[in-house]
C-alpha cells in the first residue's frame, strides 16, 4: 500500500515537473522569437544607413565626424548582433541613435539638404523603422522580465536550475550616448508616416 | 452551447477586468495556452501573423498596452451570442472595436480571441 502511495506521489511530481519545464521552454522560445523580430528590423535599418551616409556626403559642409560615428556604430552593432551579444547591441545602438540624432539635427540647419527628396525618403524609412524597433524592444524586454521572474520563483527555480535555464538579457540602449540629443523628438519630427503607438 | 446569461456575465466581467487595469484579472478569463490575434500584435510585437499564443506572451503584450494607456476604459455596446463563441462590440481607447471569443468545449475559459478595430 505504501509503495502505491509513493508511486502515485512520484507520478504527480513528475507530471508537475514536466508542466513547469514545458512552461519554461515556451517562455525561452518567446524571448528568442521577440529577439528575432527586433533583429529583422535592426538589419533593415542597418541596410539603409550606407545610403544615408552617401546622400549626406554629397554636401561638402556636412560634418564628416557625424557620418564616421554612424558607420562605426553600425559596424559595432553588426558585430554584436552576429555574436548574439544583447548588451553589445544595446551599447552600439545607443551610439547609432545618437549618431542619427546628430545627422537629423545637422539636416535641420541646412535647408537645401532638408529639401533633398532622397534624404527625406531615407529619413522617413529610418524613422518608421526606429519607431517599430522601439515597440519591439519594449515587448522583448517584457518577455525577458516574465522569463527571468519565472526562473527565479519557487517552484520553477528548481526545475530551471536542474535543466540549466538561464536569465535572458534586457536590451537597453546606452542612454549615456544619447543624453545630449533628444533623439525621439528628432525622429518624430521626420516621421511623416509615424506608426500609431497604441496596441 | 453558450447561453445568453453566460455571455452577459462574461461581457460584464471582461469589461470590468479591463477597466480595472488588473492584468491577472484580465488573464483569468483565458486558458493557459490561448491564442490572441490583433492587428496591433503585428505592429507592436512584430509577429507577422498578428497572433500570439499563451498567457506569458499575451500577458507581456497587454502589460505594455495597459502601461501605454493609463486612461484606458472600455464601454460595452452589445453582446452577440454564438454556439461556442461570444462577440463583444465595445467602444475602446481608439474607437469602436469588436472582439470574438471562442470558448473551450464545456468550459468557461477563452481558447481563442480575435480583435477587430474600426
Amino acid at each position: 500500500m505504501t509503495a502505491y502511495v509513493f508511486l502515485a506521489l512520484a507520478a504527480v511530481l513528475l507530471t508537475y515537473a514536466v508542466i513547469v519545464y514545458n512552461g519554461l521552454v515556451v517562455l525561452k522560445h518567446g524571448v528568442s522569437k521577440a529577439w528575432s523580430n527586433i533583429d529583422v528590423l535592426l538589419k533593415q535599418r542597418h541596410d539603409e544607413l550606407p545610403k544615408l551616409v552617401e546622400v549626406c556626403k554629397q554636401h561638402m559642409q556636412f560634418e564628416a565626424v557625424t557620418l564616421e560615428r554612424i558607420i562605426a556604430a553600425r559596424a559595432g552593432a553588426k558585430t554584436a548582433m552576429d555574436k548574439g551579444d544583447v548588451k553589445g547591441v544595446g551599447a552600439a545602438e545607443g551610439m547609432l541613435r545618437a549618431g542619427l540624432g546628430g545627422v537629423m539635427a545637422t539636416v535641420e540647419a541646412y535647408p537645401e539638404l532638408r529639401a533633398n527628396q532622397s534624404l527625406q525618403g531615407l529619413l522617413g524609412r529610418i524613422t518608421a523603422l526606429e519607431n517599430a524597433i522601439a515597440d519591439r524592444r519594449e515587448f522583448y524586454n517584457e518577455c525577458v522580465n516574465v522569463n527571468n521572474v519565472r526562473i527565479e520563483q519557487l517552484p520553477d527555480v528548481v526545475i530551471a536550475r536542474l535543466a540549466g535555464f538561464k536569465a535572458a538579457e534586457l536590451l537597453e540602449f546606452d542612454e549615456g550616448e544619447i543624453r545630449d540629443v533628444d533623439v525621439r523628438s528628432l525622429f518624430n519630427d521626420f516621421s511623416a508616416q509615424r506608426l500609431e503607438r497604441l496596441p | 452551447m453558450i447561453t445568453r446569461e453566460f455571455a452577459d456575465d462574461f461581457a460584464r466581467e471582461w469589461i470590468a477586468a479591463w477597466n480595472s487595469h488588473d492584468l491577472d484579472r484580465i488573464l483569468s478569463h483565458y486558458a493557459e495556452d490561448f491564442e490572441m490575434s490583433s492587428p496591433y500584435i503585428a505592429q507592436i510585437a512584430g509577429e507577422a501573423s498578428g497572433s500570439l499564443k499563451g498567457k506569458a506572451a499575451i500577458g507581456a503584450y497587454w502589460k505594455l498596452a495597459l502601461a501605454r494607456m493609463p486612461d484606458l476604459r472600455f464601454q460595452l455596446v452589445s453582446t452577440l451570442v454564438g454556439a461556442q463563441s461570444v462577440t463583444l462590440y465595445y467602444r475602446g481607447a481608439r474607437g469602436m472595436a469588436a472582439e470574438v471569443f471562442f470558448f473551450e468545449a464545456g468550459g468557461h475559459h477563452v481558447v481563442k480571441a480575435a480583435a477587430h478595430y474600426a
